[in-house]
């Protein structure tokens, strides 16, 4: 069935279409329902034709973006540019608003240059971390690629969602450095120093003379990022990888007290994960084969099969990335603080340096693994989390840690809680709700319950560093102070930027948290 | 066999409607196998892990897609259009019509 964009009639949409077909070629502008179907939000939860597209356009470069870009302000036809599209648990390739037509990017894939002794990488935003890799190893690069879970996302589309990875360059929108953006009205803007004519500075240096922008046009909609800087990490002469079983759920406090100082002072010197019990269980079986009971899997059920394990309540996992030398003397530091705090917790660590093969626990080989959780409550199976932005005290922690998980017992849903240390100052927890698509009643319970917890969180002043399309309204909602001077101000530069609103309306709930859903 | 036969059905169905356009060409001098090495096998080769969740969803010995019995060419572009399972879908302009029908034919004739 048809879908059209919001107020366009479908003589005026198909008036949109044949130009943008003459604009960028024919084969390039997909309308069919099959097309429009590879679009669509497989781990939706929720009816995945609530975001359904009217169209998708898949430019070669700058100068068919912009020939779009005329023709959608003319038209008023409202444009959702992914990248690689795998967004996953995130929206995928979907448009928030249903009706958006999708500029899917993924032909503007070249690793435009690599600077070895800088330790940069200009990048398109159709180029995954898979063809990232291939790239650095097709050119014998000495530097390292920090990639996601999963590796099939776009590089430029991960740093641009806030996403994280393993290694001291984790926090991937802090590696950004310098993008060229074209605006809604056509105009190209390089940012940092790549305004400046003949620069060789574009990527050293974040800060202009004037405001970075950089930030500005990351979870945004406010222009198209076409070209990134990024920050890539030398080869590391060793690396250790440590993995900590912590035995009790009482710990937790004193767990976050630990880890703090020693990711504070750069002991612990790449992002770390902390996995709760129930998160660790799934591994390798699907849910019916350990619980068979409505609701969620009982903490005593959890902790039996924690025990066959040989589990602890907490599993801490990070790697340390130094000289072989080095890595001994943060591994005592480690250990001694641990000693210190949580005498009971069990620490193990494997070792690598240059030249050695390279191991699964170094996370360094590009992988799609992660998905293979996605079906553990059920076929089909869905999934998306909630991801709050916590400081690692261990009181704001653990206020945090029990509020989800109580939420998540009494909506009948498993607490499949995890928490990354992005940064010295900051936990990004991620509680994964797993639903099977089909199931309306599953999937409602858990919109339920991703909205009483925006609920809970915005009450005691805590908000998220991502979701899925469905609560993007939501989210920016929670940004109250003030009486939501940050959502409208995002609001007055969305509309002083695009005044016909025709990149991605919707995102991050630019332009429309004040409708809701 | 049993649940991939009921998750067979409605995508047969959708394959029967795809308007695969034979207006591009396989990659220049690429052939199936060789892209099905290059585009798929990082998950569905043995130890790959669309190999161990698909064990767990057919027969003993037809999870890894290069071994399996029998795959018709439209059961594979329908599940990589539309997606199946813990496997998202994978749209044209990642892979063209071309180089998927290359790849469906591969896994198709390859016995």
């Amino acid at each position: 069935m048809a879908v059209l964009p919001p107020g366009l009639t479908q003589q005026a949409f198909d008036q949109a279409i044949a130009e943008f077909r003459a604009a960028i070629g024919e084969e390039w502008v997909f309308t069919s329902d099959a097309d429009r179907a590879s679009y669509l939000d497989p781990f939706d939860m929720g009816d995945q034709d609530d975001h359904a597209s009217a169209a998708a356009l898949a430019p070669s470069g700058v100068e068919d973006c912009r020939k779009i870009l005329e023709i959608a302000n003319r038209h008023k036809v409202p444009l959702w540019p992914i990248s690689m599209g795998k967004n996953l648990a995130y929206g995928t390739a979907a448009p928030e608003m249903r009706g958006s037509v999708i500029l899917d990017l993924k032909r503007m894939n070249r690793v435009i240059e690599v600077n070895e002794e800088l330790g940069t990488a200009i990048v398109e935003p159709g180029v995954s971390f898979f063809d990232f890799k291939a790239e650095l190893e097709r050119r014998g690069s000495g530097l390292w690629m920090s990639g996601p879970a999963h590796s099939w996302g776009s590089v430029i589309g991960n740093a641009l969602e806030h996403g994280v990875g393993y290694t001291p360059y984790g926090q991937h929108v802090e590696t950004i450095c310098g993008m060229e953006v074209l605006l809604a009205d056509g105009s190209l803007v390089r940012t940092g120093l790549g305004a400046l004519e003949g620069t060789k500075e574009w990527q050293a240096f974040r800060w202009p003379f004037g405001p970075g922008l950089d930030g500005m046009f990351t979870q945004s909609n406010f222009g198209i990022v076409t070209k990134m800087g990024l920050w890539l990490m030398p080869e590391p002469e060793g690396m250790a990888g440590v993995s900590i079983r912590v035995p009790a759920r009482e710990d937790f406090h004193a767990l976050i007290e630990t880890l703090r100082p020693l990711r504070m002072t750069d002991v612990i010197n790449a992002p770390y994960t902390i996995a709760n019990g129930w998160r660790q269980i799934t591994g390798g079986r699907v849910r019916s084969e350990v619980w068979d009971q409505p609701g969620a899997i009982s903490r005593e059920r959890m902790e039996e099969l924690l025990a066959e394990r040989g589990q602890g309540w907490w599993s801490v996992i990070f790697n340390l990335f130094d000289s072989p030398a080095a890595l001994d003397l943060r591994l005592d530091k480690i250990r001694r603080a641990f000693a210190e705090k949580l005498p009971g917790a069990t620490i193990d660590v494997q070792r690598w340096e240059q030249g050695q093969p390279q191991e699964s626990w170094m996370r360094q080989e590009v992988s799609l693994a992660p998905l293979g959780v996605v079906d553990w409550g059920g076929n089909p199976g869905g999934h998306s989390d909630f991801g709050p932005i916590v400081a690692p005290l261990g009181d704001r922690a653990e206020e945090v840690y029990s509020i989800i998980e109580q939420r998540f017992l009494e909506y009948g849903k498993d607490p499949w809680i995890g928490m990354f240390g992005i940064s010295s100052r900051a936990l990004i927890f991620v509680a994964d709700m797993f639903f099977t698509r089909t199931d309306a009643e599953e999937t409602e319970r858990c919109r339920r319950l991703f909205r009483q917890l925006c609920d809970d969180m915005a009450d005691i002043g805590v908000g998220l560093y991502r979701t899925h399309l469905r609560f993007m309204d939501d989210a920016a909602a929670m940004h109250r102070w003030g009486d939501h001077a940050l959502p409208r101000l995002n609001n007055r530069i969305k509309a002083a930027l695009d005044p016909n609103g025709i990149l991605a309306p919707g995102k991050q709930g630019i332009g429309s948290w004040e409708d809701g859903e | 066999m049993r649940a991939f036969a009921i998750a067979a059905l409605p995508v047969l169905a959708f394959a029967a409607a795809l308007p695969l356009a034979q207006r591009a060409q396989a990659q220049a001098g690429k052939s199936g196998q060789e892209l099905f090495a290059e585009r798929c096998a990082a998950c569905h080769v043995e130890g790959g892990f669309g190999t161990r969740v698909l064990s767990r969803r057919v027969p003993e010995g037809q999870a890894e897609l290069e071994k399996r019995e029998t795959l018709p060419a439209a059961l594979t572009i329908a599940v990589v259009r539309r997606g199946i399972g813990s496997m998202p879908q994978i749209r044209e302009a990642e892979l063209s019509d071309a180089d998927l029908q290359a790849i469906a034919n591969y896994l198709e004739k390859r016995l």
